[in-house]
């Protein structure tokens, strides 16, 4: 596994759509980095530069420090795990997973093929669909099946593109888990590239957010949640959304044009503001109740249940060391 | 019974007999019937040109007579390795050039049509026009294989060891755009992801060849070798066009042989029942072949 870093990466499309724009992170050897942004953001298009499969217009990316931003994709020896299912449709899948493994590159023996399939295979436990061709499984199937073809060998990096976005709840939680222990059993370093914000606080090291072809902000998955440094980042974690409200509303000590404030944040039943109950929602462990004050609509949870009624009046106070505070570009004040 | 009702319209059934009707009539007309016609004549003694005397029933005479004849094998042996031959080289060069054509390049589309130039012209045509290329003296054909390779004179046409080639080649030359453009319509069909994972798998073009082209390309070929097997089998026109068949009997396909028969002789019968073996070959081949296919694409 390597470490593998983006300087100054930029690409367009067709000489117009700008894709990305000054790309710089680094990916360390072993880690889980997840890209977080929303559909367009270019996180496909990232990890095809990385891939090789795109050219870019400028910059450098470097494998273990060497440059081999003009390499062919098989020279750079990734994986990837494509958006869309790309088996390959006449091979079962045995030999579908055994693919990367016949490269005139690798050229292991038949034997060694074997064994790795097989224990892939039961990692993800699809044992007994490999003798079926690619095309006769479910969906969750032939998504495992691309996985294992990334996981069977040991390349500089895994890029994983919404590898789970397309399978349903359950499963995408199973294997959500089974990925973050395949990644510490191997040391794996992975770029996995997502728009599902639970996906990225569970699986990642380091998560970086990208907006528009930009990154915004690069950091932990605590570092995010508690310490975004724009309007932007801190709606990309927690549920329920966080309120973005102006900074007028609430007693605070200067002028502030705009706050976040997390719902987890707003206590209930006591304290000096007072709105009225708009909607109640039990999810069981948790409570989140929606109110209206001074015609701003604040999402508030608490643990556990919570009785009232929707139109009734209720107070409330607001953790005041948790405000997030904005300055009128969307951007983060940070206190001195 | 109401105004109303009567004028109600046909039912869906009826609109669809309406629809298929004429066409169903037209093949009854000119396919089924002389179909059925030259099945009961190949059971006689009709000759068609001795008008007033009655054919007479003579079960299976006809025949056992063409089964026994020596020389309706050697038609069949002629058409035989007419077809081997076109159909293997219409394979190799159509999927080649369709190979060549699915890349981006200046002047693709251009290449395309010009290649796809000889498909559309008419056989007897294309049969005049290659009598010209082929002729010793003026013809083009002698011209460049001389310019390549010193052969000195030589008459594609008029040599018995030439002439099932020259028929070949004409063939190849007409009808390998077919081939070419159904397997263009396979290799369009792979989509670009499956190349870009083998990339990334680090997989050599000629894996990629193997794994994505060839299973993809396997079926659209077959189809279309299929088409132009069932035509070969039945070529008459181009051939008869260029050499007649001659010459001697190098070029005598089992179509030309029976129409000799049918047309020049006048064996009714006799050519009816050789028409019926041909079309029981044709189609049982036919259908074993598309048994095989379907078994081949299931894969
Ligand atoms: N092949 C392409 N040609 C032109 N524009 C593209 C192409 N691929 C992506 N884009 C554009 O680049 C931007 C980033 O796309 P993409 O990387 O696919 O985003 P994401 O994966 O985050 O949804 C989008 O505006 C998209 O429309
Ligand atoms: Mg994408």
């Amino acid at each position: 596994m390597a470490k593998v870093e983006l300087k100054k990466l930029f690409k367009t499309y067709n000489k117009k759509i700008k894709a990305l724009e000054d790309i710089n992170l680094t990916i360390e050897d072993g880690q889980f980095f997840v890209l977080l942004g929303p559909s367009g953001a270019g996180k496909t298009t990232t990890l095809r530069c990385i891939a090789g499969l795109e050219k870019i217009d400028s910059g450098d990316v470097l494998f273990n420090d060497e440059n081999i931003t003009h390499d062919q994709p098989a020279s750079r020896d990734v994986s990837f795990v494509f958006q869309q299912y790309s088996l390959y449709p006449h091979y079962t899948v045995y030999e579908n997973l055994a693919f990367p493994l016949r490269s005139p590159m690798r050229k292991l023996p038949d034997e060694e093929i074997k064994n790795k399939v097989e224990k892939i295979a039961e990692m993800l436990k699809i044992t007994n669909k490999l003798k079926n061709k690619a095309t006769e499984l479910s969906g969750g199937e032939m998504q495992r099946v691309a996985i294992g073809r990334a996981l069977v060998r040991e390349p500089n990096i895994y890029l994983m593109d919404e590898p789970l976005s397309s399978l349903d709840a359950k499963l995408r939680e199973t294997l959500r888990v089974e990925l973050k222990n395949i990644q510490l059993n191997l040391n794996a370093t992975i770029l996995y590239v997502t728009h599902d914000q639970a996906e990225a606080t569970t699986l990642a090291d380091k998560i970086g957010v990208l907006k528009e072809g930009k990154i915004v902000q690069i950091g932990t998955p605590e570092e995010i949640y508690e310490n975004p440094n724009s309007i932007y980042v801190s709606q990309r974690l927690g549920s329920p959304k966080i309120n973005i409200l102006p900074g007028s509303l609430f007693k605070l000590d200067n002028n502030i044009p705009k706050i976040g404030l997390r719902p987890e944040n707003i206590e209930l039943g006591d304290g000096p503001y007072e709105g009225k109950i708009i909607s109640i929602e039990n999810l069981g462990s948790e409570t989140v109740v929606a109110i209206n004050f001074q015609d701003n609509e604040i999402l508030a949870s608490i643990q556990g249940s919570y009785k009232s009624s929707i139109n009734e009046k209720i107070n409330f106070d607001i953790n005041t060391n948790k405000v997030l505070k904005f300055d009128n570009g969307d951007q983060r004040i940070h206190e001195r | 019974m109401s105004v109303k009702k009567k004028f109600k319209g046909l039912s869906d059934k009826a609109v669809g007999w309406l629809f298929i009707g004429p066409t169903v009539l037209l093949l009854l007309a000119i396919n089924i019937y002389p179909l059925v016609y030259a099945i009961k004549m190949s059971f006689t003694n009709f000759y068609a040109n001795k008008i007033g005397r009655e054919p007479q029933f003579v079960g299976l005479k006809n025949y056992i007579k063409v089964l026994n004849k020596e020389a309706i094998w050697e038609k069949m042996q002629v058409t035989a390795s007419f077809m081997f031959w076109t159909l293997l080289l219409q394979a190799i060069i159509g999927l080649g050039l369709a190979l060549l054509l699915n890349r981006k390049f200046k002047g693709n589309e251009l290449l395309t049509t010009l290649i796809v130039l000889p498909m559309m012209l008419s056989p007897a045509v294309v049969g005049v026009f290659w009598t010209y290329l082929y002729n010793p003296q003026v013809g083009l054909f002698n011209y460049v294989v001389n310019f390549f390779y010193d052969l000195g004179s030589f008459d594609m046409i008029g040599s018995s060891t030439l002439a099932p080639w020259a028929i070949v080649i004409v063939d190849t030359w007409m009808w390998t755009p077919f081939t070419m453009l159904i397997c263009l319509a396979g290799l369009r069909s792979v989509p670009n992801y499956l190349y870009e994972a083998a990339e990334v798998d680090r997989a050599s073009k000629w894996q990629q060849f193997i794994y994505i082209t060839l299973p993809s390309v396997l079926p659209f070929l077959l189809l279309a070798l299929l088409f132009r097997g069932i035509e070969n089998f039945k070529m008459f026109d181009m051939v008869v066009e260029l050499t007649s068949g001659g010459p001697g009997s190098a070029t005598e396909l089992a179509s030309i042989n029976l129409k000799r028969e049918a047309f020049e002789k006048w064996k009714t019968g006799y050519s009816s029942a050789f028409a019926v073996i041909l079309f029981v070959t044709i189609f049982g081949f036919g259908n074993v072949y598309v048994k095989v296919m379907n078994k081949i694409k299931e894969r």
